[in-house]
C-alpha cells in the first residue's frame, strides 16, 4: 500500500515538474525579447508586455472579422515586431544620445509612458476582448501521465521559437554581429558592424518574440488588454534572475522559475506563489545584482 | 539658532487653497481640493527621496499603503482611536523605507536596480494585501474606522478633514524649504553632484541617504493614513503602482528639486485626471503620452521655467 501511495505522489510530482517546465518555456519566451532589447538598446523596455497584448488584440480582431486564424496570428506577430521597430526609430532615438545611467533612467520612463499609452488605447478600444486559441484535444496521456494538450502545444511553440532565436544568433552572420554588438559596442563598430542597424533589428526580433509569446499564452490560457504591465513584470522577474543582459540566462531562469512556480503552486497554493517568485527576485538582486546566469550572451 | 524660513509664495499658495472652499463648497469640489493637498504631500516626499537623495523608489504607494492598512487594521481589531494607531503605521512604513534604502546602498545597487527592487516590493505588497483576505478584505477593500478631525463638531467632517490635510501639506512644504538648506540637505547635494568626493570629504553616504528615505517614508505614511481615513475605505487599487507613476509625473511636471513644483504638479494633474474622467481607460493614455513628452523635452519642469521667466521680467524691470 505504502509503495502505491509513494508512486502516486511521484507521478503527480513528475506531472507538476513537467507542467512547470512547459510554463517556464513560456516565461523564457516572454523574457528573451526584453533581455535582447536591454542588452543592445540599453533600454529596460517596460512596454514589452504591451507588445504581447498588441499581437493578441490584432489577431483577435482579425479572427472575429472572418480572417483565417493562422494568417491573423502571423499578421499580429509581425505587427508587434513592426511596432517595436517603429518605437526604436522614433521616440527612443533621443534616448540613445544620452549616456550611462541617464540613458537607462530616461529609457525606463519613456517606455513606461509608452506602456501606459498602449494599455489605455487597447483597453479603451477593445474592452472585454480576449485572444485565445483552442486546441481540439483536451488531455494527452504519455507513459500513464496525463497532461493538458494546450500546455503541451504552447510549450512546444515556445521551445521552437527559442530554438529559432538560438540558431539565428548562433549560426547566421547577422546573428553573430548582434552578439558581437551585445558584448562590446565600440569594438564591433571598429569591426565595421552598424550598431544602430543591429539595434533596430534587435527591437524587431524582440517584438516578434513578444508576439510569439502571445501565441503561446493564447494557446495555454488567454491574452487580454489591461494585463500588459503584469506580463512585463513577469518578463522583468525572469530577466533579472537570469542576468538582464544574458539571453541564455533568461532561458534557463524562465524554466527554473516555471518549476518553482509549479511546485509552490502545488505545495502552497496559488496566492503565495507570486509572492515567493517576487521574493526570489529581490533576493537575487540583493545578493547577485548581475543575475544568476550572467556571463555568456 | 538658525531662523526657520517661511517662503512667501508658498504662504500665498496655501492661503488661496484655504480660501477656495468659500467658493467651491460642494462635496465634489471639496473632495478634489483634498486630493490635491494629499498628492502635494506625496510629491514632496518623492522630491526628497527621488529628487534630493536620488533613490528611485517605485514603492511610494506601498509605503503609504502599509501605514494606512496598519493603522486601520489596528484601530478596527482592538477598537483603538485611529490617532493612536497612526504612529504605529508610520513606524512600520519608516522601517520598511529605511531598510530598502539601507540594503540598496550597502549592496551598491544602481538607480535602475533600486527601481526594480522597489517596484517588486510594491507588487509583493499588493499580492500580500490581496492574499490576506481575512485581515485586509482583499480586493473589495477595507472600511476604515472613523477618525476624529480637529474642529469637526463646528465645521463638519468634510471641511475639517480638508483643513487638517491642507495644514499638513503646508507644514511639509515649509519643512522642505528648510530641509534643502539644512546640513542634511547640503550633504545630499554634495552626494548628488559627486558621490566619491563627498565620501572622501567625510560625508556618510549611507547615513544621509537612509535618513532622507526615512523622512520621505514618514511623510508618505502620514499622508497615506490621512488618505485612508478621509476616503472611508482603502483597497489595493488605491495604493497600486500607478499611484507611483502619478506622483512621479507630478514631480516631473512641476519640477524636480523645486519648492513649488509639487504644488503646481499636483494641482495640474489632479485637475487633468478629474476633467478626463469621462474618457475611462484613455486617461492612462493621456498620462503615458505626458510622461513621454515630459521626460524627453523638459526635465526641468514648469516651476523652474516660471522662475526663470519671472527673474527675466524683474531684472528687465530694474534696468528700465
Amino acid at each position: 500500500m505504502t509503495i502505491d501511495i509513494a508512486s502516486i505522489a511521484i507521478s503527480e510530482l513528475v506531472e507538476v515538474l513537467i507542467d512547470g517546465i512547459l510554463f517556464g518555456l513560456q516565461l523564457s519566451l516572454l523574457a528573451v525579447g526584453l533581455v535582447l532589447i536591454f542588452g543592445l538598446g540599453g533600454i529596460l523596455n517596460l512596454a514589452h508586455g504591451e507588445f504581447v497584448i498588441v499581437t493578441g488584440v490584432i489577431s483577435a480582431v482579425l479572427i472575429s472579422s472572418g480572417w483565417n486564424p493562422a494568417a491573423a496570428i502571423v499578421i499580429g506577430i509581425l505587427f508587434s515586431g513592426i511596432l517595436a521597430l517603429a518605437l526604436d526609430r522614433s521616440v527612443l532615438r533621443p534616448v540613445y544620445k544620452l549616456e550611462g545611467e541617464m540613458e537607462v533612467l530616461v529609457g525606463l520612463f519613456v517606455t513606461l509612458g509608452l506602456a501606459f499609452t498602449l494599455e489605455g488605447i487597447t483597453s479603451y478600444l477593445f474592452p472585454g476582448l480576449y485572444f485565445s486559441v483552442r486546441v481540439p484535444v483536451e488531455t494527452v496521456s504519455i507513459f500513464g501521465l496525463s497532461f493538458r494538450a494546450s500546455a503541451l502545444v504552447s510549450g512546444l511553440i515556445s521551445f521552437l521559437s527559442l530554438l529559432f532565436l538560438l540558431l539565428f544568433l548562433g549560426k547566421t552572420m547577422t546573428g553573430k554581429a548582434i552578439r558581437a554588438a551585445l558584448q562590446n559596442q565600440i569594438g564591433s563598430r571598429v569591426c565595421g558592424i552598424d550598431v544602430d542597424r543591429m539595434r533596430s533589428l534587435v527591437f524587431f526580433l524582440g517584438g516578434l518574440m513578444a508576439g510569439l509569446a502571445a501565441l503561446a499564452k493564447g494557446i495555454a490560457s488567454s491574452v487580454e488588454p489591461g494585463s500588459g504591465l503584469e506580463l512585463t513584470s513577469y518578463a522583468l522577474i525572469v530577466g533579472v534572475v537570469g542576468g538582464v543582459r544574458s539571453v541564455y540566462g533568461a532561458m534557463i531562469a524562465g524554466i527554473l522559475l516555471g518549476i518553482v512556480n509549479a511546485l509552490a503552486g502545488y505545495l502552497l497554493g496559488t496566492y503565495l506563489t507570486l509572492v515567493i517568485l517576487l521574493v526570489i527576485v529581490v533576493a537575487v538582486i540583493i545578493y547577485k545584482p548581475s543575475g544568476l546566469f550572467a556571463g555568456g550572451v | 539658532m538658525r531662523v526657520i524660513e517661511i517662503p512667501k509664495p508658498s504662504i500665498i499658495f496655501f492661503l488661496i487653497f484655504a480660501a477656495l472652499p468659500l467658493v467651491f463648497s460642494n462635496p465634489y469640489h471639496l473632495r478634489i481640493l483634498t486630493i490635491i493637498a494629499i498628492y502635494a504631500s506625496f510629491v514632496y516626499a518623492a522630491n526628497i527621496i527621488i529628487g534630493e537623495s536620488r533613490q528611485l523608489f517605485l514603492c511610494m504607494s506601498a509605503l503609504a499603503g502599509i501605514s494606512a492598512y496598519t493603522s486601520a487594521i489596528l484601530a478596527n481589531s482592538y477598537g483603538l482611536n485611529p490617532w493612536v494607531t497612526i504612529p504605529a503605521g508610520i513606524l512600520f512604513s519608516v522601517s520598511v523605507g529605511a531598510m530598502l534604502s539601507y540594503v540598496s546602498i550597502v549592496r551598491g545597487l544602481g538607480e535602475i536596480f533600486v527601481a526594480i527592487v522597489t517596484l517588486t516590493f510594491t507588487l509583493i505588497f499588493e499580492n500580500v494585501v490581496l492574499g490576506l483576505r481575512w485581515l485586509t478584505m482583499g480586493e473589495t477593500g477595507l472600511v476604515t474606522p472613523t477618525l476624529w478631525w480637529p474642529f469637526q463638531e463646528i465645521f463638519g467632517r468634510r471641511i475639517a478633514s480638508y483643513y487638517t490635510i491642507l495644514l499638513f501639506a503646508f507644514l511639509v512644504s515649509m519643512f522642505y524649504a528648510n530641509f534643502v538648506k539644512s546640513k542634511l540637505g547640503i550633504a545630499l547635494r554634495a552626494i548628488r553632484s559627486d558621490r566619491i568626493s563627498a565620501e572622501v570629504v567625510g560625508i556618510d553616504v549611507t547615513k544621509y541617504s537612509v535618513i532622507a528615505a526615512s523622512i520621505g517614508s514618514a511623510i508618505l505614511a502620514i499622508t497615506g493614513s490621512f488618505y485612508g481615513y478621509f476616503n472611508g475605505m482603502i483597497s489595493p487599487g488605491i495604493f497600486s503602482p500607478s499611484m507611483d507613476i502619478v506622483i512621479i509625473l507630478m514631480l516631473l511636471l512641476g519640477g524636480l528639486r523645486t519648492l513649488y513644483g509639487p504644488l503646481i504638479g499636483s494641482t495640474a494633474i489632479v485637475l487633468l485626471l478629474e476633467s478626463t474622467r469621462g474618457f475611462g481607460q484613455l486617461t492612462l493614455t493621456f498620462l503615458g503620452i505626458m510622461l513621454v513628452i515630459l521626460i524627453l523635452t523638459f526635465r526641468e519642469g514648469i516651476s523652474s521655467i516660471a522662475e526663470k521667466a519671472f527673474a527675466r521680467i524683474t531684472s528687465s524691470g530694474w534696468k528700465s
